[in-house]
């Protein structure tokens, strides 16, 4: 059996190959426990899925990049998902993601390595704090210029680590 | 018997068995319903939305490739409101579809090129640019594949999980995003690509082997049987009598034999017979120039070979025989060099590789030969016991003066021939009777006899079920000095 699945994770794949009708239907929360465990799925997952659990490469590959929240490519340390939807725009979603940006340009000017991504998401439900945004699995809310440049300053020490 | 059902098409009484769908009813009744994702031999998809009938009684409009004949059903294709929704589908289609008919390979049998011209001919509401998607991938060894034009029909999809089960394609991301293709760009390695340009309605799927030869409609189409084994597909031949060269093989439906399908090495059958590859005139070997020389006049060839068989015993005369003629030739053949010559040295031709045995699950055969059950029967009709097995060693061992050979047609059967005929050659005179000629393979033989191709001659042949089919005249011999059997038999009559 493959070493590249911790046990835990087999021991999940098992449980899902065998809850649905179709071994085929199990590929989309397979895929959610890979990419919860990793942070995404790797080419090498997919064709250990084929390999041990004979769930072909192109089945997942079709899964994989038909829903946009799976990932394919390496994640960022901080994943800043920021909503654009009707309320946080009302609320001064415009000025938050521009300083985001600015401050995101920043390590271009500087030649480093920016350790965040930056992706529009829909609506977060909570409208009572727009603008809002996640980081990671943290909810940041009533953002304004100010603030979100403070809590990504934080960021910054915390992946440099100083 | 199933229970049949009837029901109402276009005004007209149907009965189908029961569990028939509209579509398959229709087919039956030639009835038009337009379709892109429907493929008879194929599971049931329902994803174009095109085959859209009325029913009387029903909310909607119905697809028709998955709706079951109840009886009684009122069915119409002819209502307006049946040639709008085509309309609006049709619009959908075309949304990013490039629109590059004069360039795509397709053209001329393209579904979405039909439907335009019937029920669309619009200009496109669309104000923003189309979407662009990969061109001209390289999928497998005789397929290119063009994703812009693509309509996520799922046909070449269904065809790698259901048919050669082989899975290799799918449709990856979403929406206007979709695109049709292999894993990470794998290839396709099976026998069975150029099924998919076949089921492929749109130009996606083009056959690499063909692509930008010929415009389809300048093409004539025969229906033929495949030489390539003993499965004996039936094929449709697609060429110009006029240019005598044939560009493409096709699978013609037979569901005794083939389906709907053939394999590959059955499509490159055609090659053996255009002029590259064909022997067009009778020749002879020259020893002082040690080149070949040919001649348009066969007669004098018939003549060298009578008085040949005149002057020798029947017992220094060997025949060699391939088992891919068909069963009126081996008749004549048997009939004037056993029956009425007395020759008994009758050997059976076979590759000594050859795993006669082999199926790969689907059609092709181990047995290259199309009519080795015809053979051994005529073989039998003259009292010959004929094994399969080495025989050549057998026809060496007997010491002939003379071997007359039904060389085999389709030289991929046949890779150790031109050796094995060295080996002969070096004992006895060859007179070889071939539609073949390599130039680079073989050397000494006595003499060369043209003969017809498979779609060039009328007979029958009978394939591994025993099932006799007729193969029929597709185009006119492909030089005039080329020879049916028959003609080379009645030359010799004439001499001897």
């Amino acid at each position: 059996m493959s070493s590249l699945f911790s046990p835990e994770i087999r021991q999940k794949i098992e449980h899902y190959l065998q809850r649905y009708e179709t071994r085929r239907s199990a590929i989309l929360p397979i895929l959610h426990c890979i990419q919860d465990e990793y942070g995404w799925v790797k080419e090498e997952h997919v064709l250990a899925l084929e390999e041990h659990y004979q769930l072909p490469r192109v089945q997942v590959e079709e899964v994989l990049t038909f829903y946009s929240m799976y990932r394919q490519q390496e994640p960022k340390q901080f994943r800043l998902m920021l909503c654009d939807n009707l309320v946080c725009t009302m609320m001064g979603y415009k000025e938050v993601d521009s300083a985001i940006r600015g401050h995101l340009q920043e390590y271009q000017h500087k030649g480093k390595d920016c350790p965040f991504s930056l992706e529009k998401v829909p609506c977060l439900g909570v409208c009572d704090g727009a603008p809002a945004m996640l980081i990671n699995k943290t909810r940041h809310l009533n953002l304004d210029a100010n603030n979100v440049v403070a809590i990504l300053k934080n960021c910054d020490t915390l992946a440099t680590g100083t | 018997m199933s229970k049949q059902v009837s029901f109402t098409l276009d005004g007209q009484e149907v009965t189908v068995p029961q569990g028939w769908t509209v579509m398959q009813a229709a087919r039956q009744e030639k009835v038009a319903i337009p379709h892109f994702c429907w493929h008879p031999g194929l599971k049931v998809a329902g994803v174009c939305r095109f085959c859209l009938v009325h029913v009387e009684g029903a909310r909607k409009l119905e697809i028709s490739c998955n709706l079951v004949v109840q009886p009684g059903m009122v069915v119409s294709t002819l209502r307006d409101e049946v040639k709008q929704a085509h309309k609006w589908a049709l619009e959908f289609h075309l949304l990013n579809h490039p629109l590059d008919c004069p360039i795509c390979d397709q053209a001329g049998e393209c579904g979405l090129q039909d439907y335009y011209m019937e029920v669309g001919l619009y200009q496109s509401q669309m104000t923003r640019p189309k979407v662009l998607k990969p061109k001209a991938l390289d999928v497998g060894s005789e397929l290119v594949l063009d994703t812009e034009r693509c309509i996520l029909c799922s046909k070449c999809v269904r065809f790698e999980d259901e048919v050669t089960k082989t899975g290799a394609l799918g449709i990856f991301a979403r929406g206007d995003r979709s695109i049709i293709g292999t894993y990470h760009g794998q290839k396709i390695t099976h026998q069975y690509q150029e099924n998919l340009v076949d089921i492929c309605p749109v130009g996606a799927f083009t056959s690499r082997r063909f692509r930008f030869k010929q415009r389809v409609w300048f093409l004539k189409e025969k229906s033929s049987i495949c030489p390539g084994c003993s499965t004996g597909c039936a094929i449709k031949v697609h060429g110009k009598p006029e240019m005598r060269r044939y560009f493409r093989v096709k699978p013609e439906e037979d569901q005794s034999v083939n389906g709907h399908w053939l394999c590959d090495k059955g499509r490159m059958t055609l090659e053996h017979l255009n002029p590259e590859a064909r022997l067009m005139q009778a020749a002879r070997w020259q020893a002082a120039q040690q080149a070949w020389e040919f001649s348009p006049q066969t007669a004098p060839f018939i003549r060298e070979l009578a008085q040949e068989i005149a002057r020798l015993a029947p017992q220094d005369i060997a025949l060699l025989v391939s088992a891919q003629y068909t069963n009126e030739e081996y008749a004549e053949f048997f009939d004037y060099f056993v029956k009425q010559r007395g020759i008994t040295q009758v050997y059976q031709w076979r590759e000594p590789s050859e795993a006669r045995d082999d199926f790969d699950g689907l059609l092709l055969r181990g047995d290259h030969n199309a009519n080795t059950r015809g053979l051994m029967a005529a073989l039998k009709q003259v009292g010959i016991k004929a094994k399969i097995g080495d025989q050549l060693e057998k026809c060496v061992a007997a010491k002939p003066q003379l071997v007359i050979a039904l060389s085999p047609e389709i030289s991929f059967t046949a890779p150790s021939l031109p050796e094995q005929l060295a080996q002969l050659n070096s004992l006895a005179r060859v007179s070889l009777w071939t539609t073949h000629f390599s130039a680079s393979q073989w050397t000494q033989l006595w003499q060369l006899l043209p003969l017809r191709g498979f779609a060039e001659k009328i007979g029958t042949v009978t394939n591994y079920q025993g099932k006799t089919r007729v193969l029929k005249e597709a185009f006119p011999p492909v030089a005039s000095e080329v020879l049916a059997i028959s003609q080379i038999i009645a030359g010799l009559h004439k001499e001897l």
